[in-house]
């Protein structure tokens, strides 16, 4: 019993981290028609940024976090207007500068803090003990505060006027100029709040394990699966995939050797794509 | 009567002339000899990729050991001093970068030494490269893959203890220290080498009085969360966990993740790394009962040259992760000591004579040429292992085991 609800806390702390990614990645696909290869190359910078502020400038890891959000949101606002705006209705373009991004991320990551050991202070300290189980405090407020985000997110996109923008302009970006929807704005918030979301997803995972130049390669892995498996323009089914792949990342490795759980995911994927090219919640032909 | 004498006179004098006609080249060549040349040597280093954070640091001890050795004068080869300059390449942490690496090391640069290497992958994929061309590869690490090292790489050497020297001094520290753990879960990455270590283990611990749990749990390199991993060691209830190699950020988080699931008995592990960087990524709370190999500054037994190594690294990249430094450190400062033992640049020349050299000094002691029965080729060389605990979230040293010589 004590092992189910472990792996279950694991399996949903996880998929919160995947979700957060899956997202940010999903609204710039789905709104901005890119393809942001770059996405796990600012979740990575997320990271160093709170650590920097956290460990170097000695902010409070929280604030830290919060202002990693935000910076990287000015970032998201500052490459959406430079870096794939001139480029738009330029997929080859845009793909090409996103792997730009990538390199230039991580090379100056790399030759800036690069070589030793970092991480960012746990956001949480002690474990809760009942009876078998034991949980650390540290997953639990990961957990909680992804799932808090995400239910603002859902709210945001689907009860506030912007997010039925973002919504809009993802669904028929022709028919949401026609509506005097400011598709520019749209955009540059939509790269934004991705950015601040890929900082949250790097800052908790900086914590709970450890900061890398190079960590951002894996995630955007699992955010494709999640947006491919899911389908693209549904935010429900980004939570449904992202709960999906974590808990399989969760689960697998205690059935089997570790390198099996990364092809599964993958193998599932592709056995979906032959039966619904269109995801599990996608729209036909999105 | 007269006349001999001038022709006497002569005669000397055009000896003389003669003498100092020849004496010129010789002068000049001693006078060259007194100039240092340069002997370049290759190094691989995982300077990018997903390893890089602790590759990086031990690329740093491999210039640390080329400055020592460049400060003290360089090596000396039949008169002539050499000062050593490395060429460091880039593995990128995969196989097809390392082999690529060992191409521009041997074809560009024209090296007849290579250093460096760590992960059996990349040291395969650059002996692919550098073993047909007789290039002396002194590779930093091995897992005991008999494609990574053993009688098909004549001219591979592994400068310090390795996966197999760890893991007989880890589990003879633990025999001795806690006699109680019997039972032991077995965790290696799955780097290639897990089907031949996990047989090793099960004798070595065998051996002392242990057994093992079930069979090896392995994880992918490129793993995400180590969480699973930690708790599927945890529920074969065993006496202790055994990590086997892997990079601090993997051990540390199954460390972290053991002690938050509320596992509180020993966990070990039996490669090198540094106990900070270890600490740093479980954090305090976590980092405790838990062993391991690394070197301890200020520590007042360690060697001289140990903490030399420790004033350098910190007066030059100011951190303190030094187990990776020392290792690199002793990557190039043993590979010296070869070649000038040799007294010669030849790759075929250093080799017989490293293999037949009964002493050979390291940063951590005085060690020897070992790994016959076990390898099939005696270039490994055994040093002393530094073992140190962290305990309530410090690090500590616990003990200097001696040379345990791999048969």
């Amino acid at each position: 019993m004590a092992g189910v609800v472990g792996a279950a806390i694991d399996a949903l702390m996880l998929s919160s981290i995947y979700i957060l990614m899956s997202l940010g990645f999903a609204l710039v696909l789905s709104i901005n028609n890119i393809l942001n290869f770059a996405h796990g190359a600012l979740y990575m910078l997320g990271g160093y940024v709170c650590y920097y502020l956290a460990v170097q400038c000695g902010l409070n890891q929280w604030l830290s976090l919060l202002l990693a959000a935000v910076l990287l949101g000015l970032l998201g606002l500052f490459l959406e207007r430079f870096c794939f705006r001139p480029f738009f209705g330029d997929p080859n373009r845009i793909i090409i500068m996103s792997i730009a991004l990538i390199l230039i991320l991580e090379t100056t990551a790399n030759w800036f803090a690069g070589a030793g050991t970092r991480t960012i202070p746990s956001f949480a300290h002690g474990i809760l003990k009942s009876g078998a189980i034991s949980v650390s405090v540290e997953r639990m407020a990961t957990l909680i505060v992804g799932g808090v985000l995400l239910a603002v997110l859902t709210l945001f996109i689907g009860k506030t006027k912007t997010g039925k923008q973002m919504l809009a302009v993802a669904q028929n970006p022709e028919g949401a100029i026609l509506q005097g929807i400011r598709i520019r704005r749209v955009s540059a918030l939509a790269v934004a709040m991705s950015c601040a979301l890929a900082a949250v997803a790097g800052s908790f995972m900086g914590a709970l394990f450890d900061l890398k130049p190079f960590m951002g390669g894996n995630m955007l892995i699992k955010a494709i699966e999640v947006v491919v498996l899911s389908g693209i323009g549904s935010v429900g089914g980004i939570l449904a995939g992202g709960l999906i792949i974590g808990t399989l990342d969760a689960v697998l490795p205690l059935l089997a050797g570790g390198a099996v759980t990364q092809a599964v995911g993958l193998g599932i994927i592709i056995i979906l794509l032959l039966f619904k090219p269109q995801g599990l919640f996608g729209r036909e032909g999105a | 009567m007269k006349r001999k004498r001038v022709l006497l006179s002569v005669g000397g004098l055009s000896l003389f002339l003669v003498l100092l006609v020849m004496s010129v080249p010789l002068v000049a060549a001693g006078a060259e000899k007194t100039q240092p040349q340069i002997l370049t040597i290759g190094c691989l280093a995982g300077l990018t990729g997903f390893a890089s954070p602790a590759e990086r640091i031990t690329a740093q001890g491999y210039q640390l050991g080329a400055d020592y050795i460049n400060d003290k004068g360089g090596i000396t080869i039949k008169g002539q001093k050499y000062l050593i300059k490395l060429v460091m390449e880039d593995h990128k942490c995969t196989a097809e970068g390392a082999a690529n690496a060992a191409t521009k090391l041997l074809f560009d640069h024209k090296v007849k030494f290579v250093a460096g290497g760590v992960m059996p992958f990349t040291i395969i994929a650059a002996n692919s490269v550098l073993g047909p061309a007789k290039v002396l590869f002194a590779t930093n690490y091995n897992c005991a893959t008999p494609q990574e090292y053993g009688p098909t790489t004549p001219y591979q050497f592994v400068t310090t203890n390795a996966t197999v020297e760890g893991m007989a001094s880890m589990l003879e520290y633990v025999a001795q220290a806690r006699p109680e753990v019997k039972t032991i879960a077995v965790i290696l990455p799955e780097d290639g080498s897990a089907a031949i270590l996990f047989p090793m283990v099960i004798q070595m611990a065998k051996a002392r009085g242990m057994t093992v749990s079930g069979d090896a749990i392995t994880f992918a390199m490129d793993a995400v969360d180590f969480t699973p991993i930690a708790k599927k060691a945890m529920g074969r209830n065993p006496d202790a966990i055994f990590m086997g190699n892997g990079w601090p950020s993997m051990q540390g988080s199954i460390l972290k993740t053991a002690r938050q699931s509320g596992y509180t008995k020993l966990i070990f592990q039996t490669n090198y790394a540094a106990a900070d960087a270890i600490l740093k990524v479980a954090g305090p709370e976590a980092s405790t009962n838990f062993f391991l190999h690394s070197v301890t500054p200020g520590e007042r037994t360690n060697p001289p040259l140990m903490e030399e190594v420790f004033r350098r690294t910190k007066a030059k990249y100011g951190h303190e992760e030094i187990m990776f430094t020392h290792k690199g450190f002793d990557n190039i400062y043993i590979l010296a000591q070869a070649i000038e033992a040799a007294q010669s640049l030849d790759p075929t020349d250093v080799k017989n004579k490293w293999e037949k050299m009964d002493k050979i000094v390291g940063s951590t002691g005085t060690g020897r040429m070992c790994g016959q029965k076990t390898y099939g080729i005696n270039h490994s060389v055994c040093l002393p292992d530094p073992i140190a605990g962290l305990v309530n979230g410090q690090v500590k040293h616990l003990k200097w085991m001696n040379v345990i010589m791999t048969p």
